[in-house]
């Protein structure tokens, strides 16, 4: 019989079949199409270009992470009241406007009389006047009663002065306060307004400057934007980097058994984050690369038998001589015990842009804070082995798995910072999500050993990090 | 308690299992320099692999028109994961036919028309008059009256080289199944040809019935 399969290799394997020219051109052409330039034209096609997709998609996200971030509240600008303050000195109508800002609740009123008596008779300076006069003194009541969240009472006056735009050497060291200068008159007295300019000045990303003697990022970290000029917003950049633990599941049911087959393992990463704030809510998005790995081990131990044609099936010894006597030797069915010890690793990496939305509270210089959301993962490479069937493995890479490369994987975060600089902080944090992994179906596998499979990747992520802090205000320029 | 003879014949893993030497593979360059772009390498490398590729998928899909799709959905394989190639293991015609195949087998499965194939397909066989050498072709022609099934693992295993447990990944069944079909293939082979040194030879007191 195995004459016939070595007769029929002969014959049939290796054969080469005819050329056809036109149809050979022809099958070049739909293959060539087929392939739609992803032939390489330098370097590995496949990697490549996913690569490249996932960083430009990466990079593309993040900027629009800070796109958003920087966005500048149009409405806040064309503001009846604040129309009619844009005729005096920008930094004196900024502090007018942060202070009403702080009074808000109690202001309304008066900013609404205020509005309407502007537009019937542009006669603002009066009534601006007047509300400034009231501020004073209650925008310092309005951050007492902000301070009211905090277990220490901070010196505000300095961070605040410091934070806003360069003022007349007669206000430093003044707490804060409303200075309003006149606004140029007509002849008749009335007020004249220069025409309203449409010019919205560019943002200018500053370090905050808090001074020396006051070292808390608060500005940033307590929402103070409302107490703050009107332009000014702080953000911060976030680097981090640190282990990744993870954890594979099977899905599939024919291979939910071998779950406990797979421990957990660590791997790193690391990237950058950008926090911000928008609509009153703190936000964060992020750029980085993450690798999971994941220990396959176990013990496999399994039974042949076969028949030993010379087994020793009986000796006969001299007891007193301990001589052998004789010995009889015939076919001898033997048990054979196997046993083996299987160590390997799959890994998984991508390009992880997380979002998150976060809540932190302060104490002194310490932060704490939770981030809820998730992170796109951009899949770069895999690889590792799979089971089959009991004891039985196949290798899988990233031709293997999904063409789809991008997936979602929820996430929370709980950190920790403490803020040892004005503008920088040492981060650290711990996030957990999960992910699914799975493998291409049965007809699309590269590997044909392989048993298709669906499975979940639980991960945590702890990381390490420095913050540092910015604060974006509009630079006054004449249109 | 007796210890394996020979723990390396024993299987321990369902891994490509390839030779450990290096061998000489004049289509190494191609690779390489079709990796690197080079549009004449990578057509070079295609027309070098066609004929055998080609050869390979005809043992298993019998319309011509099906074998052009299944070639170049094998090359697109192919030439999309030929960084994935390692030289060490192997030669790529090796690893190609091996791809070739799977893709063939993959499409097969799909088919909904074997049977008429085979009926539709089957060529006239023109018996030598002298009945001691079949060529390949004509050897191919006979094996495809055999059941699909059987016709399958018989050409996998003896021609393609694949072990039982890699059949039965490739065709969804076990590998004992894919023993039993081989054992019949073989008996119905051995039950119409006469074996003579390297040659299998048709024995006259067999009409071409149908099987």
């Amino acid at each position: 019989m195995k004459r016939i399969e070595e007769i029929l290799k002969s014959k049939l394997g290796g054969t080469k079949a005819e050329a056809n020219p036109s149809m050979d051109d022809a099958l070049w052409n739909k293959v060539e199409s087929g392939l739609k330039g992803s032939l390489p034209a330098g370097g590995t096609a496949g990697h490549a270009i996913g690569r490249t997709w996932a960083v430009f998609g990466g990079v593309t996200l993040f900027a629009a992470g800070v796109g958003v971030g920087l966005m500048w509240d149009e409405k806040q600008f064309h503001d009846p009241v604040t129309q009619s303050i844009e005729a005096t000195d920008v930094e004196e109508h900024v502090r007018a406007q942060s202070s009403s800002e702080a009074r808000e609740p109690q202001s309304a009123a008066t900013f609404s009389e205020a509005e309407g008596s502007s537009n019937s008779s542009n006669e603002v300076e009066p009534t601006l006047t007047d509300a400034s006069h009231e501020h004073a003194p209650l925008t310092s009541s309005a951050l007492n009663t902000l301070n009211n969240d905090r277990t220490e009472t901070v010196e505000r006056e300095p961070a605040v002065q410091t934070a806003m735009p360069a003022q007349p050497s007669a206000d430093a060291g003044a707490p804060f306060h409303t200075q309003i200068t006149e606004a140029p008159r007509s002849r008749e007295g009335q007020p004249v307004l220069e025409p309203q300019s449409p010019f919205i000045p560019p943002l200018a990303l500053n370090p905050i400057g808090i001074s020396g003697d006051h070292n808390s990022a608060e500005p940033f970290l307590q929402h103070m934007n409302r107490n703050m000029p009107a332009h000014a917003r702080h953000f911060a950049i976030r680097a981090f980097g640190g282990l990744t633990l993870s954890q594979f599941q099977y899905r599939t049911e024919d291979l939910r058994a071998f779950s406990n087959r797979f421990h957990t393992a660590s791997s790193g990463g690391g990237g950058f984050a950008f926090d911000f704030e928008y609509k009153d809510q703190d936000w964060s998005v992020g750029l980085g690369w993450l690798d999971f790995a994941q220990r396959l081990e176990f013990e496999h131990t399994w039974q042949t038998e076969f028949t030993d044609p010379n087994g020793i099936v009986s000796v006969e010894i001299d007891q007193i001589s301990g001589d052998t006597i004789a010995m009889e030797t015939g076919p001898l069915l033997v048990t054979a015990t196997h046993h083996r010890h299987v160590r390997d690793f799959n890994h998984i990496s991508a390009i992880v842009i997380p979002m998150e939305w976060r809540k932190q509270v302060l104490f002194s210089s310490w932060t704490l804070g939770t981030g809820v959301g998730g992170q796109f993962l951009i899949r770069t490479g895999a690889n590792g082995q799979s089971f089959v069937a009991e004891g039985t493995l196949a290798r899988f890479d990233d031709a293997d798995l999904p063409r789809q490369r991008i997936s979602w994987s929820p996430t929370a975060r709980v950190y920790a910072g403490y803020q040892f600089f004005p503008e920088w902080q040492l981060d650290f944090s711990v996030a957990a999500g999960f992910q699914p992994m799975g493998s291409m179906n049965r007809e699309d596998l590269v590997n044909p050993l392989l048993t298709p499979w669906e499975g979940q990747l639980r991960t945590l992520q702890i990381a390490g990090g420095i913050t540092h802090f910015f604060q974006a205000s509009r630079k006054e320029t004449n249109p | 308690m007796w210890v394996a003879h020979d723990l390396a014949e024993l299987p321990l893993a369902v891994e490509q299992m390839e030779s450990n030497a290096v061998p000489l593979d004049s289509n190494a360059s191609l690779v390489e320099k079709s990796l690197n772009g080079d549009a004449g390498a990578q057509r070079g490398l295609f027309d070098s692999l066609l004929p055998y590729l080609k050869s390979a998928v005809r043992r298993y899909i019998w319309s011509e028109d099906d074998v052009q799709d299944v070639l170049q959905e094998a090359f697109i394989r192919i030439f999309s994961n030929l960084h994935q190639f390692d030289a060490s293991k192997g030669k790529v015609q090796t690893w190609a036919t091996k791809i070739a195949v799977n893709a063939a087998i993959t499409f097969g499965l799909k088919a909904s028309k074997r049977s008429e194939q085979i009926l539709s397909l089957a060529p006239e066989i023109q018996e030598p008059a002298v009945l001691d050498q079949l060529n390949a072709e004509a050897l191919l022609s006979r094996l495809k009256a055999l059941p699909r099934e059987q016709y399958d693992v018989l050409i996998l295993h003896a021609v393609d080289g694949y072990s039982h447990d890699e059949i039965a990944g490739l065709l969804n069944i076990s590998s004992m199944t894919s023993r039993k079909r081989l054992s019949r293939a073989k008996q119905w082979i051995a039950s119409r040809f006469h074996v003579e040194g390297s040659e299998m030879i048709l024995k006259k007191n067999i009409d071409h019935e149908t099987d």
